[in-house]
């Protein structure tokens, strides 16, 4: 066995898959070959340096499944949308398909920021898209669903408010929409919930519950201590969010917790809960 | 990648056009393909997007899944198709990673490792080991990276990795072969940590 030979069977020969005769014949010429044996040495240590790997943790985002559910939802969405051509039509495409590109997102915006005003959000109730049909919030299995229940086409967003970073978009279409938000961190987290020009801010829960009985800051922050201690779901409507504000958990029920002394947190009807000045 | 018995059911509920058996197969596996993903990017924002883009693949062609091999090997194949594809879309795209920094005029540089304090701090040369292994293999070919993940990092059989690229496995030896002796002149930067040289 010559020593190109040899450097083709490292793997199997580390691995122990090797037939008695080839591994004799691979361990002759690792005895007799110093640059061989060195170099098996370091095959060795750069498996082992990748196979180190294995143990890195790997979080997933936890957001994961609603991006790729509304990727998918785009994509129907898109593929829907995209009109039949003719070879007119295909010429124009050729031309102007950039320009064809703004005018589509352009819709897509108009549709999404077209809406009724005197709406109120505090009812977790978005409309969209200009028509009946409208985005509505549940909080169910400690999970939050966003429901759209089908006739018309629109855009949910989901952002951190923090930077105002777009975490997922979901795009419903005539087919409806059931998707829930599940938050994997273990802490809770405060998102943006944005179709149009209505905002529903609300604190999800995380997978731990972390409770502090007491404590002050913002109203977001109210909202997380109680998501995180009761592992409910509270939607924010106050004046002024960066207020610092001071709480008290009372036992199990969120609605008893005192802000600032008073009483201001009411359960909703879809099992959301509301802070509200 | 993990498979359960119920999967089969999923995937036949799904190719009905059952969405509620596909979100629960997503479900199933989204985690391991996003490990994977991220172990291929080292980036969450792109390991999430190829995810994505995969699962959309998946999708689009479950239609066409005909169980001949598993659904995880075949999601691996997607997975690494939608890899190559964002790499080969995106070869400008700048990326920085939580290891590195930018400097002024948009080169990256090594973050200073500060130092860990008295005596040879072992969680330190561990992460830095870790730091040269990742930055080794953004060298290599994407191909061959992909390759080396399937196999040492996710534990992939040469069976699996050949279904997943579609190569026979005499083919698949030879390559992974050849990307681990890539991966260890990559690594001859960082001989010390690893004692190559």
């Amino acid at each position: 066995m010559n020593s190109n030979k040899a450097r083709d069977l490292f793997s199997e020969y580390s691995e122990g898959t090797l037939n008695p005769g080839l591994k004799a014949g691979f361990e002759r010429c690792l005895e007799q070959d110093p640059a061989l044996r060195e170099e098996y040495r370091q095959y060795l240590v750069v498996v082992q340096a990748l196979e180190a790997r294995r143990d890195e943790p790997v979080e997933a985002p936890f957001d994961l499944h609603d991006r790729i559910m509304a990727r998918i939802d785009k994509s129907i969405f898109d593929s829907r949308r995209a009109p039949s051509v003719g070879l007119f039509e295909r010429w124009r495409l050729a031309m102007f398909g950039g320009l064809g590109t703004v005018a589509v997102a352009a819709t897509v915006i108009a549709l999404v920021n077209a809406q009724r005003p005197g709406v109120e959000t505090s009812e977790a109730n978005l409309l969209s898209g200009g028509r009946e049909a409208a985005v509505s919030f549940a909080w169910r299995e400690g999970q939050l669903f966003v429901v759209h229940p089908g006739e018309s086409v629109g855009v949910v967003e989901v952002l951190n408010p923090e930077d105002k970073r777009v975490v997922g978009s979901i795009p419903y279409t005539s087919e409806g929409l059931n998707r829930a938000l599940e938050n994997k961190a273990p802490r809770s987290v405060v998102r943006e919930i944005k179709t149009g020009k209505q905002t529903l801010l609300v604190a999800i829960p995380g997978t731990e519950r972390e409770r502090r009985e007491t404590g002050e800051g913002t109203a977001a922050d109210v909202a997380r201590a109680l998501a995180d201690g009761l592992g409910v779901a509270v939607q924010l409507d106050v004046k002024d969010p960066g207020a610092v504000r001071t709480w008290r958990l009372k036992g199990d029920d969120p609605v008893a917790t005192e802000v600032d002394g008073k009483t201001v947190v009411s359960r909703l009807p879809n099992g959301l809960y509301l802070l509200k000045d | 990648m993990s498979t359960g018995a119920d999967d089969s059911v999923l995937i036949r509920q799904s190719q009905k056009g059952d969405r509620s058996a596909f979100d629960r197969l997503v479900r199933m596996y989204e985690e391991k393909a996003y490990q994977y993903a991220y172990r291929l990017t080292h980036d969450p924002d792109e390991a999430a997007d190829v995810v994505a883009d995969a699962f959309v693949r998946v999708y689009n062609a479950i239609g066409n899944f005909r169980s001949q091999s598993a659904f995880g090997t075949w999601l691996y194949r997607i997975i690494t198709n939608c890899y190559l594809d964002h790499k080969k879309k995106d070869k400008s795209r700048y990326t920085t990673s939580l290891d590195t920094a930018q400097t002024p005029d948009g080169q990256e540089y090594e973050r200073q490792v500060v130092d860990p304090g008295d005596g040879p701090d072992v969680e330190a040369e561990r992460s830095a080991r870790e730091s040269a292994v990742q930055t080794a293999l953004e060298q290599l070919p994407e191909y061959q990276r992909a390759m080396l993940v399937m196999y040492h990092v996710e534990n992939l059989a040469y069976e699996e990795i050949a279904e997943a690229l579609d190569l026979p496995i005499g083919t698949v030896k030879s390559r992974l072969n050849r990307a681990r002796l890539a991966l260890r002149e990559a690594l001859r930067e960082d001989a010390e940590l690893f004692k190559i040289g």
